[in-house]
Formats: structure tokens, sequence, C-alpha cells
């Protein structure tokens, strides 16, 4: 006979999501633009939703060209929504917003947000301040870019991809220069100052260099929230100098630094061998920042880059519902991440999130090893209508080897075999729950060994590193088996008539007669198929 | 409303038991997302959800008699269960876009006292998980026989699945019938 040691089932639900009730109301007209790296999904205009694509696109092949990046080198699919307005984006997520106060008549929303994911960016923009800013360049005002925040956001994102053991000055420095790059007529121009790095700048002694080249994840001087510090503007200007050096004099300085540090070369080391003796190169940029010699570089247009040559068509209103709905779904993901950065410093948030970077850098490093000398030339990733498609798979409980190994060192819970909140034996009819309050379940009488929890070969990948937050999540849960009778009634309307259990006599023999029956189910289960009907029960929401 | 073929598959590999459910459409082809265009919610599943009770599962899960309740005529043992909120217990993934999250889930299974026999189930999350607040699934089993099998199968009737999402809840009903056992055959073609 069969003996069902694992268990595998499979549950898939497949959810096109309506984000929030008020898209369902309204109509609205939406339109997709496609470019080999980004979807843009606007309610404005195709033209407006192709200039963000040409923008983005523009940032990552003069952030590319720069560091000589091959063009097969493919990075994800970035997902776009650019919104014509304030209201729209609140309409997109007030869940989000509201939970960041923002709701109310006095505050406004960001022109923008970069929310990375572990699998995929997303962007949301705001296209009123595009049209704001226009306004106040007309009327000859010196005006930031407004989407600074998200450039910075997106070549954070480039600069993960070209290595991982870049010092965090240049990668700041260059997302701080690099995420200025803009269209200006025929040209593009990049590394225009901001008014708020040259305000640093201004009011605040330079750092030594050392200091600067030393300054990691966990120094003071880093606050990726709050970049208005000396290190953040220091590390724009640092970059500033040795990119428009290499540019002015023809020379690849820079990209050298990065090739000896990829080859494990001491930073200083590294530094002193390409873009210069860092004593020396202090007193060249003190000379560079009081001669204000910083400026922006106009570069000509890549050839390959025409806006008019991206695909745009209307969108279903499934697809942009997916869409938006994917984009809810990241928004609250990368909510409950700052949380647990935020809240939760402890040694396991730390892993977890260090276990997450890591994944996301494997995940990286396999899609460009994978990439196809040609695939510079066609899309990198089909976007299909599906791209919110919810998914619950069920699979196998098993321990997944290393991987669970390392789950459980992170969140702390012991390995599946050696779980003390695991029985340490399984009934051969009826168990007990270990978190039962007392007298309520009655022990087990019978009991036999248990059948080892090996992977089976089709399990699939059922727990990540990042689990954590949603298990802190679940921690927090009031489970049923604890509920009062009164809450079990209210809860569950499935429960009227009930006639409550006086005491848990009966439990184990239940529980063991249905055991006894489902292994018979599992023994006899022979390849099945019916006809199946699907209506929709229901749709409404809350306001 | 839509029509399918609903693919229940046992897939054995030594000790290793896989029940895997999927759906086609009439003509047998697998479903592709697009034929989804205009529907909220498809699910499949319900015929393993049972197994959250059987002699492997049970010791990842609590468990607390709550009474007995006639359902058909039938009196039954409402059981309640609850995953515990260990790696171990996770039995899936909700997954939305790339993004995904374990699902450890709570419920009842109202259980025939006369022979256990697991009449209606349902299911929810353990807890909410933001932006999701509910995933309910309820099951209603019924006996289903197969000529030259030995005994009968108990297999979903009818599903009511409601998905809370953000301030949106939807929810589809799944009807079964026309239950059949089937053979896979395949023929390797040389060129």
């Amino acid at each position: 006979m069969l003996r069902p040691s694992i268990r595998t089932c499979l549950v898939v639900i497949l959810l096109i999501l309506a984000a929030e009730r008020s898209f369902a109301a309204r109509t609205e007209t939406w339109t997709e633009v496609r470019s080999p790296n980004f979807l843009v999904l606007t309610d404005s205009s195709e033209k407006q939703g192709r200039n963000v694509v040409l923008q983005f696109e523009l940032i990552r092949a003069v952030f590319r060209q720069f560091f000589n990046i091959p063009g097969a080198a493919k990075d994800p699919v970035v997902t776009i929504i650019a919104i014509k307005d304030e209201d729209g984006l609140k309409r997109l997520m007030p869940g989000f917003w509201a939970s960041k106060g923002l709701l109310s008549s006095e505050s406004s929303l960001p022109a923008g947000l970069y929310l990375a994911g572990p699998e995929k960016d997303h962007i949301a923009l705001r296209l009123d301040e595009i049209t704001d800013q226009e306004a106040r360049e007309a009327l000859g005002r010196r005006a930031d870019d407004p989407f600074e925040n998200v450039h910075h956001g997106y070549v954070h994102f480039l600069a993960g991809r070209l290595l991982s053991q870049l010092p965090l000055w240049l990668v700041e420095g260059s997302a701080e220069f690099f995420g200025s790059t803009e269209v200006k007529g025929r040209k593009i121009s990049v590394g225009a100052p901001s008014r708020t790095n040259l305000e640093v700048l201004q009011g605040t002694k330079l750092l030594p260099l050392g200091t600067l080249f030393a300054v990691d994840a966990s120094s003071p001087y880093y606050h990726e929230e709050n970049r208005n510090s000396i290190f953040y503007a220091q590390s724009w200007l640092l970059t500033h100098y040795l990119i428009t050096r290499d540019w002015r004099e023809g020379t690849h300085r820079v990209t050298d630094f990065v090739a000896l540090l990829g080859q494990s070369v001491e930073p200083e080391e590294a530094a002193r061998r390409t873009i210069g003796d860092p004593l020396r190169l202090q007193k060249e940029l003190k000379r560079y920042l009081d001669r204000s010699l910083y400026s922006a570089s106009d570069l000509p247009m890549p050839l390959s880059l025409d806006a008019n040559a991206f695909t745009a068509e209307p969108a279903s209103p499934a697809e942009s519902r997916a869409v938006r709905a994917e984009f809810v779904f990241a928004a609250e993901y990368a909510a409950t991440m700052a949380k647990a950065r935020g809240g939760r410093r402890d040694a396991a948030a730390r892993l977890a999130m260090a276990q997450l970077q890591q994944k996301h850098q494997e995940k990286m490093k396999e899609s460009e090893t994978s990439a196809h000398p040609d695939d510079s030339e066609r899309p990198e990733l089909e976007l299909t209508p599906n791209m919110a498609e919810a998914t619950i798979e069920k699979g196998a409980r098993d321990t997944q080897g290393g991987k669970m190994a390392v789950l459980s060192k992170a969140v702390e819970v012991p390995s599946p075999t050696a779980s003390p909140a695991a029985p340490p034996v399984l009934p051969s009819g009826p168990a007990v729950g270990s978190g039962s309050k007392g007298g309520e379940v009655a022990a087990l009488s019978k009991t036999t060994e248990i059948p080892s929890r090996t992977a089976p070969p089709l399990a699939s990948k059922l727990v990540a590193p990042a689990d954590e937050l949603f298990f802190e999540a679940y921690r927090r849960s009031d489970p049923i088996t604890k509920w009062p009778l009164k809450k079990m009634l209210h809860q569950i309307p499935e429960l009227k008539g009930l006639k409550p259990a006086t005491d848990q006599s009966q439990l184990p023999e239940v529980l063991r007669g249905v055991s006894e029956n489902l292994q018979k189910f599992v023994t006899d289960f022979v390849n099945i198929t019916a006809l199946e009907t699907i209506e929709e029960a229901q749709r409404g929401g809350g306001s | 409303m839509q029509k399918f073929r609903y693919l229940m598959l046992a897939r054995r590999e030594g000790d290793a038991f896989t029940l895997v459910e999927y759906r086609t459409d009439l003509r047998g082809r697998e479903e592709h997302p697009q034929i989804q265009t205009g529907d909220l919610i498809k699910t499949t599943g319900f015929a393993s959800m049972a197994l959250f009770f059987g002699p492997l599962e049970q010791p990842w899960s609590d468990f607390r008699l709550l009474g007995q309740q006639t359902i058909g005529g039938d009196r039954t043992e409402a059981v309640a269960f609850a995953e515990h909120i260990e790696p171990v217990a996770v039995m899936g993934r909700l997954k939305i876009g790339k993004a995904s999250m374990p699902i450890l889930v709570q419920g009842v299974a109202w259980i025939r006292s006369s022979d256990y026999q697991i009449l209606k189930m349902r299911t929810d999350l353990l807890a909410p998980l933001p932006p999701v607040k509910r995933v309910t699934t309820l099951v209603l089993y019924a006996k289903n026989e197969f000529e030259g099998r030995p005994t009968a199968l108990w297999l979903p009737q009818d599903v009511k699945v409601t998905v809370g999402m953000g301030n949106f809840e939807f929810g589809h009903r799944h009807m079964y019938s026309d239950y059949r056992m089937f053979t896979v055959k395949s023929v390797i073609k040389p060129d």
C-alpha cells in the first residue's frame, strides 16, 4: 500500500484583482506603453506615456554606457504607473496614503514613489508635477526635478546590478548624478546639480575622503530615508567630478576603479591606482566645489532610443486593473518591509532582509548569465494580462533542505525535525494541538512513529527567507481554536444550529476516523476530470 | 458564467503523493490567463483541502471539537483547526504578480458522525496579510463512485471563494458535475 508519507496538494487562486472600489465605479481610459525595459500604464495621453518611458530609458542608457555594461545584460522590466494628477494617485491606493497620514486636505502626496521589490520594482508618478515644473521653468525659475527621488531609486536598481560591492558613496553619488538625466531638445543633459545638494555643500565642511570611503549601511552618515546630508551631497560632488573628468579627458578611471573593486582590490588602493590618491583628490574636490565647476553635461541622444519606437495601445479594463492591483500589492509589501527595517532591528529581521537581498542579487546574476547576445534587441519580458494574478500554490510541507534550515535560523524557529512544537509522535488517529487550552483537548491514547519528512521529489518551494514578515503577522493571529464560542458563532455563520460540545473527549476518535478515510482517499485516488461551472458570486467593496 | 474541464491528477513518486488540480477549456487546452478576461477569481485545490485532516498533516494543526450540527439530515461533528505558525506547516503560497506570501489557514470541518466523512469544510487565512484581508473558501463535498474502483471518493460539489483585497471584496462559485476517471496516453512519434 502506498504510504502517504508526504502529500502534496496544489491550490491555485487566480485573481484579476480590483485594487479599489473606485476603479470599478469610474470609466477611465488607460494606455500601456512598453519598451524593452519598462511598462508604463497611464491614464494620461499616450504621448506622456511615451515621454515617461523615454526618460527612464535614457537614464538607463547613459548609466550603462558609462559603466560599459554590455547591451545583452538584461534588467527586469520595471512597471511605472503614470497618473494624471494627485487625486488619481490617491485613488490608486488610499489605504497606503492614509497609513502615512497623507490623505488630509492639508497634505499633498509626493510627486513619485519608487518601490523596490524582491522580484520586481514599481514606480508611481504624478504627471501634473511635470506640467508644474515646465510652468516654473517657463517663468525663469530654477525648478528641481520633481522625480529626483524616483530617479535616484531607479539608479540604485541599476547600480545594484552593476557590482554588488560598489562602495556606498559611488552608489549614492551615481544615483544623484545619473538620476538628473533629462531630455533637452535633441540632446540629453546629465549631472545638473540639485539645489538640496548645493545647499548642504555650501553650509557643511567636506568630509575627509577616507571617512567618505568608509561609510557603509551601518554608518551614522547614511540615511536612505533622509538624503539631506553631507554624505549624499559630497558623494554626488565626487561622482560628478570623477565622471565629468573622464568625459572631458577621454579617460575611463572610474570604470577602471570599479573593475579593480570587482577584483577585490582594497578601495583605497583601487582609488590610488585609478581615480587618484585620496589626499590629492580631496584638494581637487574642494577646488571643484569652491569654483562652482560642476555643471550639467550635454550628451548626444542615443540613436537607439526613440519614443515613437515604443509600443502603445489601450489597456483593457482587466489588464489595467491587474497592473494597478500589482502595484498596490507592491506598495503594501514595501511598507511591510520598511516597518521591519525601522521597527524591528533585531538579528532575525536583519538576517531575513539580508537573505532577501541576497536572493534578489542571485536572481539578478542568473538573469545576466542567461542573457542571450541578441536580447538587447528585443523585449526582455513579455507582460501578459495575468500580471497581477494571485496564486495560491499549495504543496508539500517539506523541509526544502538547506533553504528551510536558513529560514529556521532567521525566524528562530527550530528545524522541522527538531521542532518542540511538533508532536513527538504522529497519531495514527486523532491528534491534539499544542496550542489548545489546558484540558480542552484530550491527550492521545495511541501513537505511531513519525515518518521521515524529507523533501518529496514533487515539492515546490513553499518557504522563502523573506517570509519572516508574514510569519510575524501570523503570530499576531487569534486562532479559531482559541475563540470563545460566542465569537465562533458570530464569525462563522455556517455554525448556525451548533450544539456545543461539553468536552473534547470525542475529538480523538473523530480525528482518527477522518484520518483513516483520508488515508484511503490517497491510496485509491485516480486521475479524475469533472465539468466545472464558475460564476461570479459577489462583487462589491466598502468605501 | 464559464465552463471548464477540471482535472485532478494523482502523482506518485516513491512515498510521495501529489494531487495536482487545474483546469482546461472544454477542448482540453490548458487554461490560458487571457480567457479569464472579465473574471475576478478562479481557484483550484478543493479536492486536496480535506488533507489538513490527513494523518501526515494533523500534527501541524491544533484541533477543537466545537459540537454537533445537522447538515442535510446528517449528524456531523464540527471540528475547528488552525495550522501551527511555523514554516513546516506552510502548505501553499499566495502569489500576486511575482511577489508571494506563505499561506497558513484555519477553519472548520463538518465530519459525518456515522463514518467520519468530511461533508463540508471552510478555511480562512490564519491572519490577514495586507493587502489581502481575507480568503475564505467553503467547500461542499459529495460522494462519487467510479466504475471498477473499490471505494467511492468524496469530491467537491459546490465551492464558494471570497477574497477581500483592500476595500474590495469579491468571490466566485464553482460547481462540479460529470466526474469521470481518465487516463493519459502519450505516444512518441519519430521525426
